[in-house]
């Protein structure tokens, strides 16, 4: 258990030294000389790396933690007698931005972890999946094997027949090189959909990509008179970003915590929200109407920033343009994507005289009112959010959140009285109905005009791949149109269908990079299914994972630090990992292992190409010329540099990197990040999803009938000793916390006869696990907590993602782990 | 010189980034922590105390050897392997001396002090951590040094490496220009235990 663990050898438990020393103060402060103040920021030395030269004998590399955390630190790997033996922060140029979390020391024992893949492993002809029975390739017999199958499937079935899976797990361009082979083939693509109702559908399509993501540059954190931590905690998903949090809070913040559960950050708070889960939209639309109705809205800020004065045609939902009026559309510069011209089609501003004219033209556009405009009824988009928002009042709100409606008051006074910003990132994505709540949050900013300045907006998970200091054609080799596209909580369908979206689609093989859905992906029971029925399944890893377990090949591909890399997601810096010591046992490079397959497979002269010309080329972008690097020796010479900018702040001069330059609050054309059929069937409905709305959850909800049975939502936490299921088999972490244990409200486990360490059984249709119960006053009622990223066979039986159902929504098509029903008993 | 560390509870989100840098760079045995982190709250890692209702209270105390003025543990040592170095303030344990009677283990009101029973153990089969990290050895009891071997040589303590919450701070309490002399001068801070007399100096804010 956790309190064994950390309990001292002396016979005296844990409990009584901390009753002892609570009863001191250490819960409280105790007195102390009370005099001048001195300033905190003069004394921060654990701010500063401390570095000192290598000891004797030892080389430092510089490498890049970088699987999927929003975090991936530059690191001092440390090498002595060929063994990496210790990794220590790097300092950055700004000391705030260094940083390294508890994992980042444990990467020695990743490298030298005894579950390593060592060779090519081919599962024993006649053994089923799983059984563990493997015997010995080489890397030419593996080669071969694959190719020969792949070869006979594209012949067969056609080119969709090979699948690929690629996932986060190494954020860096040697596991994208595989890319460019299936790109080749126009294999399939199995989308992995962790995070996509935030990163890809709302936060690209309302915000547009920056620098910092969806946000600003975090430590402008400093300047906010209010900070809304809202549906994250920073503490666990994302540790190293609580210090601009906090600097934010010693600069005098206001600190909001907005959560269903008590997280350490509520611990912290100024003043906590409790919320009933999946409902965060309701709250936001209710302070969005409070906003309105006491005059905090910024017309202002709503005409030059964001999409309020545009014109929507009551018959279609578009946008009234030019072309509307009569004017015929121009020709506008190539787009380098589709080598064609753009079409100009100016929008339609209404100025209050009446007079229309383009955006340039009407200075001051009416942003309220519905117009006849040459036989087009149309309304400012901004009276339709207001309309979409209205039936949300306040009371309706709290029905609906469980949040006082005193406190909803108290919320939107608060976040007027800003500059408030609003830091968020993927718990609210992890219901279904995640992607209209980030819809509605994000409008509490534009309605305030706080947005585009220090203290004000958004900051949260923060990635590079925007800057544009990389080709992101790099990965696309000439001639290489990709195949169809499906999301993975779709694969079990079209397994089972041998259709997608109307069209055939029988896919034999599937080839897995960077990720383990067994365990990372919802609805494990369901893609064991699917898994069933692919002949033929590849897996790419450095470990054998629980994936890698069910597959047919495995080839093994070397940590972090067995090769030279770039990472691309560490904002606000570009970084070489550096390769510190040779790949161990028979590991190849993903760009070695594609090279192999594209010789076999026959498309090497469009793929292949060496590591250096590759790198060349993921480098020849004016973002990287910009700051000196014209090559891939360029950058291995500089090996760092600070590539977004400092101080920045999204949307800042009004402008988006959004198809109308603009905050999009209403999303002209809205459609499906993928297709499944529902567009055809009506299931996805655009106009629906042109604003902000609230539909409860799709399972995990208190009406739902199936509540009846399964009454208790689970909810997983992202672990500060995981990133997703690495880290999971780490010794040092192990000793720390040995097993997954699931979190119960005191009173739900009292009500069941359950106390803390005992064995409990949690199930539904899908399946069950069995772990030990932690009982917490934190957890929300109704609510059972768990630590996401826990392999099979660290359960006592079953497993998390066993009960995960692939809820999902049809116009952001993500995954939701937060969005199935379960009950819980002793074991 | 006296060295000293203040930890600043309110910045401290018990990420245990301390706990594992220090059990990395001391190359440290199996199950052997000198360096913990307490939930102040329920009664498992965590857990908040109180109840939704009535208000809920979560935090973190990182807790070593507190590098006592007044070590209890130096006063029980029978062999005198436990000791107190004054030209430093550190409690060090001499591990050729010491024959791991564990009577210093029930003097400590900190309770982390450590007793190596067997030859320690370890997952790698080759010394991880600093160059210099400090022999583990059968039959002896042993804790957080204030990484002496760190610090003799210029770096400083490895749970100081860049503590992520910028939680953490160290120095010489003589030095009144030093970090942590000049963060707790006027400050309200409290020590562990502090009324048992053990003149510990680690300061928690």
């Amino acid at each position: 258990m956790l309190e064994k663990k950390t309990q001292s050898q002396n016979g005296l438990s844990r409990r009584s030294f901390l009753k002892a020393v609570a009863a001191t103060g250490a819960a409280g402060a105790l007195a102390g000389a009370v005099g001048c103040t001195p300033d905190e920021k003069e004394g921060t030395p654990s701010g500063e790396t401390a570095q000192a030269g290598p000891g004797p004998g030892e080389q430092v590399f510089q490498g890049v933690c970088r699987g999927n955390c929003s975090s991936s630190c530059v690191m001092n790997v440390v090498v002595r007698d060929g063994k990496i033996v210790k990794t220590e922060p790097l300092e950055m140029d700004n000391p705030d931005d260094s940083r390294m979390c508890v994992r980042g020391h444990t990467h020695p024992q990743r490298v030298y972890a005894p579950n390593r893949l060592k060779h090519p492993l081919r599962r024993v002809e006649g053994t089923p999946r799983g059984a563990g029975e493997w015997e010995q390739l080489s890397w030419d017999e593996a080669i071969s094997y694959i190719a020969e199958k792949w070869k006979g499937f594209r012949e067969e079935f056609g080119d969709s027949s090979i699948a690929y899976h690629y996932g986060s797990g190494n954020l860096a361009f040697d596991p994208k090189f595989t890319l460019r082979l299936f790109r080749a083939m126009h294999s399939t693509n199995i989308v992995q959909t962790v995070d996509y109702a935030y990163c890809y559908y709302m936060g690209p399509k309302v915000l547009g990509y920056g620098p910092w993501f969806f946000g600003n540059d975090p430590k402008t954190m400093t300047s906010a008179k209010n900070v809304f931590v809202w549906g994250m905690n920073p503490s666990h998903s994302w540790a190293t970003s609580w210090p601009y949090v906090q600097n934010a809070i010693d600069a005098g913040a206001k600190f909001v915590v907005i959560d269903p559960q008590f997280t350490v950050m509520a611990g912290k708070a100024d003043q906590y929200v409790q919320i009933r889960p999946g409902t965060d939209a309701a709250l936001a639309m209710a302070m969005f109407n409070i906003l309105l109705d006491e005059g905090f809205n910024d017309d202002d800020y709503l005409r030059k920033g964001t999409v309020a004065p545009f014109l929507v045609k009551d018959e279609d939902g578009r946008y009234l343009r030019m072309s509307d009026l009569g004017v015929e559309p121009t020709e506008g510069p190539v787009d380098p994507r589709t080598g064609q011209p753009t079409v100009v089609d100016p929008f339609v501003m209404r100025a209050e005289d009446g007079t229309l004219g383009t955006i340039e033209e009407i200075a001051e556009p009416v942003i309220r009112g519905t117009f006849e405009i040459e036989g087009h009824t149309v309304t400012t988009a901004f009276d339709l959010l207001v309309e979409r928002c209205s039936e949300w009042t306040p009371e309706k709100a709290s029905g609906v959140t469980q949040v006082p409606v005193d406190t909803i008051y108290d919320l939107a006074r608060t976040f007027a009285d800003g500059p408030t910003t609003v830091m968020l990132n993927m718990g609210i994505d992890h219901l279904s109905n995640g992607g209209a709540a980030y819809h509605a949050m994000f409008c509490l900013s534009f309605v305030t005009g706080q947005v585009g300045f220090p203290g004000a907006g958004w900051t949260g998970a923060s990635f590079n791949m925007s800057s544009g200091v990389v080709n992101s054609y790099a990965t696309y080799p000439e001639g290489g149109t990709p195949g169809p596209e499906v999301f993975n909580q779709y694969l079990p369908m079209v397994m089972e269908t041998g259709m997608f979206n109307g069209n055939p689609l029988p896919i034999k093989s599937l080839y897995c990079i960077i990720l383990n859905p067994l365990v990372t992906s919802t609805g494990r029971t369901e893609q064991l299914e699917a898994f069933d029925k692919i002949e033929f399944i590849v897996v790419a890893d450095v470990i054998l994972s629980e994936t890698a377990k069910y597959a047919d090949v495995v080839l093994p591909v070397p940590h972090y630090f067995e090769k030279w890399d770039l990472s691309y997601n560490v904002t606000p810096v570009v970084a070489v990992s550096e390769k510190a010591i040779e790949p161990l046992y028979d590991c190849k490079t993903d760009h070695e292992i594609t090279c192999l397959l594209a010789e076999a497979m026959g498309v090497a002269d469009t793929v292949n190409m060496t590591w250096d010309e590759y790198m060349d080329h993921c480098l020849d972008a004016d973002g990287a010329r910009a700051f000196g690097v014209n090559s891939w020796e360029d950058m291995k010479e500089m090996k760092i540099f600070y590539s977004a900018r400092d101080g920045w702040c999204h949307g800042q001069d009004y402008t988006f990197m959004t198809p109308t330059g603009r905050a999009q609050f209403y999303l002209e054309d809205a459609k499906p990040l993928n297709d499944y059929g529902q567009v055809a069937s009506g299931e996805f409905d655009p106009r629906k999803e042109a604003l902000p709305y609230w539909d409860p959850p799709v399972e995990a909800w208190h009406e739902n009938p199936l509540h009846g049975q399964y009454p208790l939502q689970i909810m997983t936490w992202r672990s500060r000793f995981k990133v997703h299921s690495q880290f999971t088999h780490i010794p040092w972490l192990l000793e720390l916390w040995p097993e997954p244990y699931l979190y119960m409200n005191a009173e739900d486990a009292a009500a069941r006869g359950i106390s803390t360490g005992d064995t409990i059984k949690a199930f539904n249709d899908r399946g069950h696990m069995v772990c030990k119960a932690v009982c917490s006053a934190g957890i929300a009622p109704g609510t059972v907590l768990q630590d996401h990223g826990w392999e099979i066979d660290q359960y006592i039986d079953g497993s998390l993602s066993d009960l995960i159902g692939n809820n999902s929504h049809p116009a952001t098509n993500h995954m939701a782990w937060y969005d199935s029903l379960c009950q819980v008993e002793k074991a | 010189m006296r060295y000293g560390m203040v930890v600043d509870t309110k910045r401290c989100i018990g990420c245990f980034a301390c706990t594992v840098a220090c059990k990395s760079k001391n190359n440290l045995p199996n199950d052997m922590l000198w360096n913990r982190v307490e939930t102040v709250g329920g009664d498992f890692m965590d857990t908040p105390s109180g109840t939704f209702a009535t208000g809920l209270s979560l935090s973190y105390l990182p807790v070593a050897c507190q590098h006592c003025d007044n070590p209890f543990c130096v006063e029980v040592c029978p062999t005198g392997a436990s000791y107190k170095d004054e030209q430093t303030g550190r409690v060090l344990i001499d591990h050729e001396v010491c024959i791991g009677c564990k009577t210093c283990m029930v003097a400590c009101p900190y309770e982390v002090r450590q007793y190596n029973e067997n030859e320690p153990e370890y997952y790698l089969d080759f010394p991880l951590g600093d160059f210099d990290a400090p022999a583990h050895v059968a039959n002896t009891v042993e804790k957080c040094t204030f990484c002496a071997n760190r610090v003799d040589r210029g770096e400083k303590p490895s749970c100081m490496m860049l503590c992520p919450a910028r939680a953490r701070f160290w120095g010489d309490l003589d030095d009144p220009a030093s970090d942590v002399s000049r963060l707790i001068e006027g400050k309200e801070t409290y020590r562990l235990l502090e009324e048992k007399g053990s003149e510990p100096n680690c300061y928690y804010i």
